[in-house]
């Protein structure tokens, strides 16, 4: 089990994502599906995650995965390029932002560290869909 | 009575810091970069099991900034107003204690920030105003980065 302070996300496990521009987690209970970005066409484009979080923005590409993020009753598909891992383990504490950076980095909600060391950026679901404008279709928005 | 001060270096600059706001001295530590973040608040560190940002003095001294990855050998933790930051450099030396009335104006070392000056190591150091530094980002500003000139009279030792 993951040890999460105080506010931390209610998950077991988290979803991590390794790019070139930064280490984000999201916690896998918020993550409906990962797809291949080529698998299935879809009406309306992806929302660049990495942008989303302040990395520089890329064009879609083969190797990209579509995550489909969850949060209550909303629903929406991001891409991501990078390296996608499942960690799980009690050396994995979650600590949460400090205030000082919630405006920077407005979608994170705390930061994981692995073997006492920080590594990733825990994004908040709810903040990541709450941040979004709707889907244009609407399609995505209700589950 | 004696106003004690810890000097520390960044690049080649040696700076004194007011010892009352240093909670401690650590070693090289791990930070994690946010992406896009300024300069002046690059990252985060895991202190005492809580997160707290980085703050890099390198960015108004005009010195080698912290990329990606890089670390210093000392990490200050410091209790700037409400917060308590990190402040990565190259080199910290034991308290010193100065007599107020050895701190003149300003004159020699034009470093952003710097509060005063006295004699040390037989240099002339700057006092950081460290609260005064990280206030500024936290309101979104920092004004002294754009003074000409900075970082072209820093003491190195």
């Amino acid at each position: 089990m993951l040890q999460p302070s105080s506010g931390a996300p209610a998950a077991s496990a988290l979803l991590t994502i390794w790019t070139e521009h930064g280490q984000w987690a999201l916690p896998c209970a918020a993550v409906v599906s990962v797809e291949s970005a080529t698998a299935t066409p879809m009406a309306e484009p992806p929302l660049d995650l990495g942008a989303l979080l302040g990395a520089p923005s890329s064009d879609p590409a083969r190797d990209d995965r579509v995550l489909v993020v969850q949060s209550g009753q909303r629903r929406r598909r991001v891409r991501i390029a990078g390296q996608l891992h499942l960690v799980e383990g009690s050396a994995v504490q979650l600590l949460p932002l400090p205030p000082e950076l919630r405006r920077m980095s407005p979608l994170v909600s705390h930061v994981a560290t692995v073997g006492g060391k920080p590594t990733l950026f825990v994004v908040s679901p709810e903040r990541l869909l709450e941040s979004l404008p709707s889907a244009p279709h609407g399609s995505e928005d209700a589950v | 009575m004696m106003r004690a001060l810890v000097p520390a270096k960044i690049g080649q600059a040696w700076v004194l810091l007011d010892a009352d706001i240093i909670r401690e001295i650590l070693g090289q530590e791990s930070w994690l970069p946010i992406p896009g973040a300024r300069a002046e608040m690059p990252g985060v560190i895991a202190w005492r099991g809580r997160a707290i940002p980085v703050v890099d003095l390198a960015a108004p001294f005009g010195s080698e900034r912290l990329n990606n990855g890089e670390t210093r050998a000392r990490t200050l933790i410091a209790s700037v107003a409400e917060s308590i930051v990190a402040v990565p450099v190259d080199a910290a030396r034991e308290v010193h204690g100065v007599n107020p009335a050895d701190l003149r104006p300003v004159t020699v070392t034009q470093l952003p920030y710097a509060l005063a000056e006295t004699e040390l190591f037989e240099r002339v150091l700057a006092v950081i105003d460290l609260p005064r530094f990280v206030g500024e980002i936290l309101g979104g500003a920092t004004p002294e980065l754009g003074r000409e000139g900075i970082g072209g009279h820093a003491a190195a030792l």
